[in-house]
Order: structure tokens, then sequence, then C-alpha cells
């Protein structure tokens, strides 16, 4: 990187990119990759977080253009990581070859162990267990690319509406549709989990 | 569908915060050795769109943003007609007559 381009500002770089010097888009790519993997590594599997992000960043380049000053760098960037991450979840459902798979013998373990723990003392260890995850991943590949990407960014990110619909350049009525769509068929999947643990 | 069951409903309510923190305790990735000079491999063999820079109007954005005023002004056009006496003269005007001709007519009366 040079030393020189350090010194400048995310949107100087931008300009510079635009006007030929492509090399100066390392820079930009230093600056915001942490930033990039974090949203990519909590929307897609561990094995194609590398290819997600360099695709983010491929992205931000041909449409480096459109990049308007008026908002941060960064927030352009992490709207493009959050719509490449929905891009890659139509391209993986359009392409499934193999129906959806029933959850593994150990996260229905996981499930029972943790509707019958009743401190939650464990509540840390739980939520760290490799079965926590398996459960989540089984749970989020059970819906439709759009209510799986809004799923996240609302309920489990935590973000508001108007943020998500701001990432995903939806408007805020569609991902409150969105979002209560997915609230409503994840709510249906546990539903089915405490039912086969025979509940009451 | 609703769970009756306050029972099932609070073990739903307790899965989904094992969920949710499931979740955020899921590890970072970081790059490994040798992307970034991937990224710029990949960056230098592709080419910048010939979207318009920053900062010009695009003529697509100008199309939607004249729409809504054109259909408020065709709105407030089609109120006001169907407002004046001889407007059933009118209706009849536009379906039995030459349309175009006939706003042009009511237009110059305006």
């Amino acid at each position: 990187m040079a030393q020189a381009e350090q010194a400048l500002t995310d949107a100087e770089i931008v300009r510079l990119v635009v006007e030929g010097k492509t090399d100066a888009f390392e820079t930009l790519v230093t600056r915001h990759q942490a930033q990039v993997f974090k949203i990519v590594g909590r929307h897609v599997p561990r094995a194609q977080v590398d290819e997600v992000a360099q695709d983010v960043f491929v992205r931000a380049f041909t449409s480096l253009a459109t990049y308007s000053e008026q908002a941060p760098f960064h927030h352009w960037l992490a709207s493009l990581a959050v719509r490449t991450c929905y891009g890659f979840w139509r391209e993986a459902y359009r392409s499934r070859e193999t129906p959806m798979s029933a959850l593994s013998e150990e996260g229905q373990t996981w499930v029972e162990h943790v509707l019958t723990v009743q401190a939650d003392r464990s509540f840390h260890q739980q939520a760290a267990a490799q079965e926590a995850q398996t459960v989540l991943h089984w749970a989020l590949d059970q819906l439709s690319p759009e209510n799986r990407t809004v799923l996240t960014l609302v309920y489990l990110e935590g973000l508001s509406i108007r943020e998500a619909a701001a990432l995903l350049n939806w408007s805020q009525v569609n991902v409150k549709v969105r979002a209560h769509r997915a609230r409503l068929r994840l709510r249906t999947l546990l539903l089915g989990l405490v039912k086969e643990r025979g509940s009451p | 569908m609703k769970p009756a069951n306050p029972v099932r409903k609070e073990k739903i309510r307790k899965l989904f915060e094992h969920l949710q923190a499931a979740h955020r305790s899921q590890p970072e990735p970081d790059a490994g050795p040798g992307w970034r000079a991937g990224v710029m491999r990949a960056v230098s063999r592709s080419r910048p769109s010939d979207r318009p820079a920053a900062g010009s109007f695009p003529l697509d954005r100008l199309v939607w943003r004249t729409a809504m005023a054109a259909s408020l002004v065709a709105c407030l056009l089609v109120g006001y007609l169907l407002a004046q006496p001889e407007s059933a003269d009118l209706v009849a005007s536009l379906l039995f007559d030459d349309p175009a001709e006939t706003l042009v007519a009511v237009l110059s009366d305006l």
C-alpha cells in the first residue's frame, strides 16, 4: 500500500480508482476487509466466506462509480456485502439438488437439553456449542433466501427495520412483512422441534 | 400458526434466545494469507462498469421521480373534470368521440 494513499480518505481513494488508478483499491480492501469478513461470516457458511468476501470487493470495484459520497464508504460497502450474501443464498437455493435435510440426532439432543435445563447458568456454553450452530443452520436452511436474510438481520443481529431496509435497499414495508413472515416460519419450525420432544 | 400452549410458547422463546446467542457467538473469520492478493488479481481482471459517476443524475431515477408528480397531476385533472356540472357530457364525449380532441378542447377552456 502506498504511503501517500494511507493518508487519504475513502472518498478520495474512490476517486483515484474511478480515474483509473486500480492499485489504490488495495488500500480500501485493507481498510475494510475486517468489516466485510464480519458481515459475510454471519451470513454464509465458513467454507464460503473467503469467496463471498472476494465477490463483495470485486462488485465494489466494478460499481465504484455509483458510490455517492453523501454516505460513508463503509455504509455503502456494508450494504453491498449484505446484498452479495443474499445473492449467494438465492443462487444456492436455485441450484439446490438435494432435498433439505432433517435435523441431526446431535441437534435434536441439544434441543432437548436446552429445554430441560432450568437455570440460565449454562446459557453461553449452550449457545457456543457446535450443536447450537447445527440447529441454527438447519432452521435457516428451511427459510427462503429473502426470509433468511431478513431474519438474520432483524432478529439475530438485532437491527431495526429501517437499518435492515437500508442495507438491503428494500422498502421498510417489504422488510417488515418479510420479518413477520420469517418469524412465523421460524416459530413453526421450533414448534415442530418442541412437539417432537413430546412436550405437553 | 400460534402456539396456544403457554408452556410450549415459553419453550419456543427459550430456544429462539439460544439460537440468537448461537448466532452471535459464531467466531469471526479472518482473511487467509494471500486472500487480498487474490482480490486484487480478480479486480485487475474485471473492469469498472460504465455506469454514471457519482454525483450525476441517471435517467431512470429522473423518470421515477417525475412519475409520481405526473400521476398526481393526472388525478387532480380527473377530479376537476368530474366535479364539473357537464362531466357526464364530457365522459360520454371521451368514450364516444375522439378522446384526444375532447381533452384538447377541455384543456383549452381551463
